[in-house]
């Protein structure tokens, strides 16, 4: 309960503190509508000259933009600013006054940022989300929309693991910057479902960055194409990393040394 | 201009010997901007596929080739981070850029040619892999290949010029963000770094030829791919000549202007 309430209260802040900056909310929609007109536009070109991608139709392929779109609005909402701040915190010293305060560490390092007007994008996914849907003719039933959720939920754990393990690291490398680009990089692949891809690419798109879990999976729940398999390895690897990021968070520092040592 | 070749000279030198620190992170870079051109290519071929093999006249093969090139192409045509541009002008960093007597434009062209060196060094084995894991299908023309070199520099000119101009909108507005996000839409389709332009709808070809688009990058992989005949290669050269012209007219009459508008952060 205590827990709730300290990383409550930081969100709070943190939307207060963004309130203020109002402009930047009719900035960050720019921007994200044109993000998203280059996904739709992408799949326009593609069904230019095919009905279907692997057995995804163009709706399909939408749902998947929109999942991309919500589960990119999330991290960055709310996983990527707190582990960039990890990273500057260990760099400049500033980690040690979060270490320092009686609360969890992993809760506090994880909850001192939330960008509000990030979740433009969450809006946005969201809408075309339901778009896709209505046109794909489908009725989602509670169950589906239930198991899409707990499959999102899932996705977006392992990728906040992830993403707390390579901010740990930075307890030993200093410099992990192009680490974080090349996740993002490589997160692009999931415009599309990864069973496209070849099968190496697939199992580094699976386990290397999930893409699998954080957003083909999601969008296979929408359409009808989850396998009891996938739910099962979704929920195992979603327990899994969040433990193992967990420990790791743990050794890394039991081994830092903080800044004026 | 001696002198201006010289500061150039010695910022690429550092740029070479500053990259080659940190090597994990270029490798990094290099890894991030290979996969983009693997996600392409996998859909395209994907596509290729299902449709017995060819695309607009790009079978599977040659698709791979285009985008084991595009590799190449896009390290040797990518300017600076806008992004990073931006930064600079906010935290008043100009303010001692201006104060010397070169203009930034030259220094900072140095220093991204030693950048790019460095990359294209780490670059070549990645291109290797590519090409073991996506066998290309590449048709060499001679005269092609020596061409190709020209329409490279020119495509790096053009482009690094463009964006530069570009970033100079932040001397008005230190939020520059939203106008170059909408260039580089516009520039994702129209200049063959999502696909081929001969995949996208007769209109948007059109368009991308007229533009400057088509000749900072896809100009120069449609020659390295021997698919131009020599009259069409000679409208390329035209082409990014004109627009090259146009983009440094252009970059002196608002650099004046631009200086004068500048705010300097603490001045």
């Amino acid at each position: 309960m205590h827990v709730l309430r300290v990383g409550w209260t930081y969100l709070r802040l943190s939307a207060l503190n963004e309130l203020q900056y109002r402009a930047n909310l009719v900035v960050q929609f720019f921007t994200s509508i044109l993000a998203l007109a280059n996904g739709v536009a992408g799949l326009a070109l593609v069904f230019l000259h095919t009905e279907s991608l692997q057995g995804w139709g163009p709706m399909e392929l939408l749902v998947v933009v929109g999942v991309y779109t919500l589960i990119g609005g999330l991290i960055r909402a709310f996983i990527q600013p707190n582990m960039w701040r990890i990273m500057d915190g260990v760099q400049e010293g500033t980690l040690d006054y979060t270490l320092t305060k009686p609360a969890d560490s992993q809760l506090l390092v994880s909850v001192t940022e939330f960008q509000l007007w990030k979740l433009v994008d969450v809006l946005l996914g969201t809408g075309v989300l339901v778009f896709a849907v209505l046109k794909l003719g489908g009725t989602i039933g509670v169950a589906q929309a239930g198991l899409f959720a707990l499959v999102l939920l899932c996705g977006g754990l392992i990728l906040y693991s992830l993403w707390l393990a390579v901010a740990t690291a930075s307890f030993w490398v200093v410099r992990i910057w192009s680490l974080f680009e090349m996740f993002e990089s490589m997160y692009q692949a999931g415009r599309w479902p990864v069973g496209i891809y070849p099968e190496w690419l697939r199992l580094a798109l699976t386990f290397i960055v999930p893409v699998a879990f954080a957003v083909t999976a999601p969008a296979e729940a929408l359409t009808a194409r989850l396998t009891p398999q996938t739910l099962v390895l979704a929920l195992a690897v979603a327990a899994g990393s969040l433990t193992a990021s967990r420990l790791f968070w743990k050794v890394g520092l039991r081994h830092y040394s903080g800044a004026s040592a | 201009m001696r002198r201006t070749l010289r500061i150039l000279l010695a910022e690429y030198k550092i740029a070479v010997l500053a990259t080659f620190q940190y090597r994990v992170q270029m490798g990094l870079e290099l890894l991030g901007l290979l996969f983009e051109g693997v996600v392409y290519l996998v859909v395209w071929t994907t596509i290729a596929r299902a449709r017995g093999g060819e695309v607009s006249g790009y079978t599977v093969g040659e698709f791979a080739a285009y985008f084991i090139a595009w590799t190449f192409v896009r390290n040797i045509t990518t300017g600076w981070s806008l992004s990073w541009m931006e930064e600079r002008i906010r935290r008043g960093e100009f303010n001692a850029l201006l104060t010397r007597p070169i203009h930034p434009y030259f220094t900072d062209m140095g220093r991204m040619l030693g950048h790019k060196t460095t990359s294209g060094i780490t670059l070549i084995p990645t291109m290797l892999l590519m090409a073991l894991a996506f066998p290309p299908e590449v048709t060499v023309v001679p005269w092609a290949l020596v061409a190709v070199v020209p329409a490279l520099a020119l495509a790096f000119l053009l482009r690094y010029t463009a964006l530069y101009v570009t970033a100079l909108a932040g001397f008005w507005t230190t939020r520059i963000g939203p106008v170059f996000e909408l260039w580089f839409l516009t520039e994702f389709f129209l200049s063959g770094r999502v696909a081929p332009l001969a995949v996208l709808p007769i209109w948007a070809q059109q368009l991308a030829s007229a533009l400057p688009f088509r000749w900072m990058f896809s100009f120069p992989l449609e020659l390295l791919l021997g698919r131009l005949s020599p009259l069409q290669a000679g409208q390329g050269f035209l082409m990014q000549a004109v627009w090259l012209a146009v983009a440094a007219l252009l970059m002196r009459a608002i650099w004046r202007s631009a200086v004068r508008q500048y705010g300097a952060v603490g001045g």
